[in-house]
């Protein structure tokens, strides 16, 4: 029993010290010749299984996991905070407009000072902030994850620039966040959503004032009613597609939650045939109306391929340009700063692909159906 | 430890750079930890990122009591395996029995320099009694010294020295006949 015990601490001497100290197996059993028959075999299995052990998750994985942890952390936090505020009848983007005033007001010249700054400067939050309010006033989607193209081009000029510097701390900090801004252009052109199952969903709201923001934009409208009370009914007002889309860049994945404050609008069709003996004013010039929705939805239809278009090209440029930036750079920065760097360059080459890849089976579906 | 301090009690009050930093020093040793118990690693990806949001949303009540942060993953990994197998017993499974071949009878000495794969790796733990199998995640997968894993398992060190010892020359055998 004595012997056996002193087995079991000498072999978990010998481990730790192969392990963490940097002795072979033989420097450590020859502390123990007596026992280094037995022993070696046994330190060997240990080790093998050790180094058999030394995976890692994907890449991307970990960088969208972190992502969506945070994400939903920040929901979380922001719902609390809305319970409490005493600006929740407030909308958002009437929030932004007021902070970006008072932040050109209050600052001009230090939002402008600030734009060319890096991680490693003073003023290097001010950007951030710049950054956050412009992209809370961007009312669409694509419009979004253009502007996150244009940030995450930024943030790899500031990566190269950190790693040359050997400025570690800022260069990892950057690097998360150009991870972050690319999974958020992700979910934004569609290529990603937050997965229901790894996260927690929202507390239940009551089903008649839930409106998905999605559905209120894209009804046709065609069917929605025209805008005159009607008694018993309750009409919720028209609903700007800034409103709709209201949420800041890092919650972009979130289509499946309601949003509490805006109502159903209730869709009532347009009746066939209008009274024959009173006609109303609006009968009348009807399929003019009819006509002009549908040019008027042609052209939002066309806008928004071609947004789509010129988003593929941004990225198209960008998939080269960044890479090679990235690669440049490796070449050039100290040791320390490599693995960061390999991680940045590892997760923009899959998000670019996936990204483009999307974008062209939109098109080519899009294609298909003209 | 006084910085892990410091650093909890920042991502306590929702500090994404130090949720970011706990994240990144825990991420990679949780998910061997999950991929040694239940042997899919895809899975364990997303099991991984369960625990962290679960640990991350639930950090204000997080007492240290003396022990590291990773213990207290660890902890939350673990009821996570624990529900995972729960959830799989009701579902038909092939028993390792019939995937796993191997017997005590060969020479394990000429086998033992042969590189291990994950999967061996995973059916040979399969075969452990459940407390070795805890101290090789623990201690192999999640990197956790004698003394951390003795305080997780509530077991004194030398029984953890003793479990060690004795799983390995079981891993041993089972690889090498494997």
């Amino acid at each position: 029993m004595k012997n056996d015990k002193e087995l079991d601490n000498i072999f978990e001497e010998c481990l730790e010290r192969v392990l963490t100290g940097g002795e072979t197996i033989e420097q450590c059993l020859a502390s123990f010749p007596e026992h280094a028959t037995e022993l070696k075999p046994l330190l060997q299995t240990a080790l093998a299984a050790r180094e058999t052990l030394e995976i890692a998750p994907r890449p991307e994985f970990r960088e969208r996991a972190r992502y969506q942890i945070l994400t939903e952390l920040r929901d979380m936090e922001e719902r609390k905070q809305h319970r409490f505020s005493l600006f929740a009848w407030q909308p958002r983007w009437a929030t932004a407009v007021i902070a970006v005033l008072v932040l050109l007001m209050a600052s001009g010249g230090t939002v402008a000072a600030a734009g060319g700054s890096m991680p490693d400067q003073t003023l290097y939050p001010v950007k951030l902030a710049t950054e956050n309010v412009r992209m809370a006033l961007i009312p669409s989607k694509l419009g979004k994850a253009e502007y996150y193209a244009e940030l995450v081009d930024k943030r790899v000029s500031e990566i190269v620039n950190m790693a040359e510097a050997g400025k570690l701390e800022h260069l990892e900090a950057t690097t998360r966040r150009m991870n972050d801004q690319l999974m958020a252009m992700s979910v934004l052109v569609g290529t990603e959503e937050i997965a229901p199952v790894a996260l927690t969903a929202p507390p239940a709201a009551p089903e008649d004032v839930l409106a998905p923001a999605e559905t209120a934009v894209e009804a046709p409208a065609m069917l929605v009613a025209p805008q005159e009370p009607q008694p018993g009914v309750m009409m919720a007002p028209p609903l700007p597609e800034a409103a709709a889309e209201k949420s800041p860049p890092a919650r972009a994945g979130e289509p499946q939650k309601g949003k509490p404050g805006i109502k159903a609008t209730p869709a009532r069709p347009i009746p066939e045939k209008a009274p024959v003996l009173a006609p109303t004013p609006a009968a009348v010039p009807e399929p003019v109306i009819e006509v002009a929705e549908e040019d008027e939805e042609e052209e939002e239809e066309d806008e928004k391929l071609d947004k789509r278009a010129k988003l593929r090209n941004v990225l198209a440029q960008y998939a080269r340009k960044h890479p090679d930036a990235l690669r440049a750079a490796l070449q050039r920065a100290p040791e320390s700063a490599k693995p960061a760097l390999r991680r940045a360059l590892e997760v923009s080459n899959i998000e670019y692909e996936k990204l483009l890849e999307f974008l062209e089976e939109e098109d080519v579906e899009a294609g298909a159906e003209d | 430890m006084q910085n892990e301090e410091s650093l909890v009690q920042r991502a306590k009050e929702q500090d994404e750079a130090a949720l970011t930093q706990l994240y990144e020093e825990n991420f990679d040793k949780i998910y061997r930890y999950i991929v040694l118990k239940i042997g899919d690693r895809t899975e364990a990806e997303d099991m991984t990122q369960q625990v962290f949001l679960k640990a991350f949303k639930s950090i204000s009540g997080y007492k240290s009591r003396g022990s590291p942060f990773s213990s207290w993953l660890f902890r939350i990994a673990r009821n996570q395996v624990v529900d995972h197998w729960r959830k799989k017993s009701k579902r038909p499974t092939v028993p390792l029995e019939e995937t796993f071949v191997g017997s005590g009878n060969s020479n394990p000495s000429s086998e033992t320099e042969r590189k291990m794969d994950i999967e061996n790796l995973v059916l040979a733990t399969k075969q452990l009694t459940s407390l070795q199998r805890e101290v090789v995640s623990l201690r192999f997968a999640g990197g956790l010294s004698v003394a951390q894993v003795a305080r997780l398992m509530g077991k004194s060190e030398g029984a953890i020295k003793a479990l060690q010892h004795s799983a390995v020359v079981s891993l041993r055998r089972m690889l090498a006949t494997g």
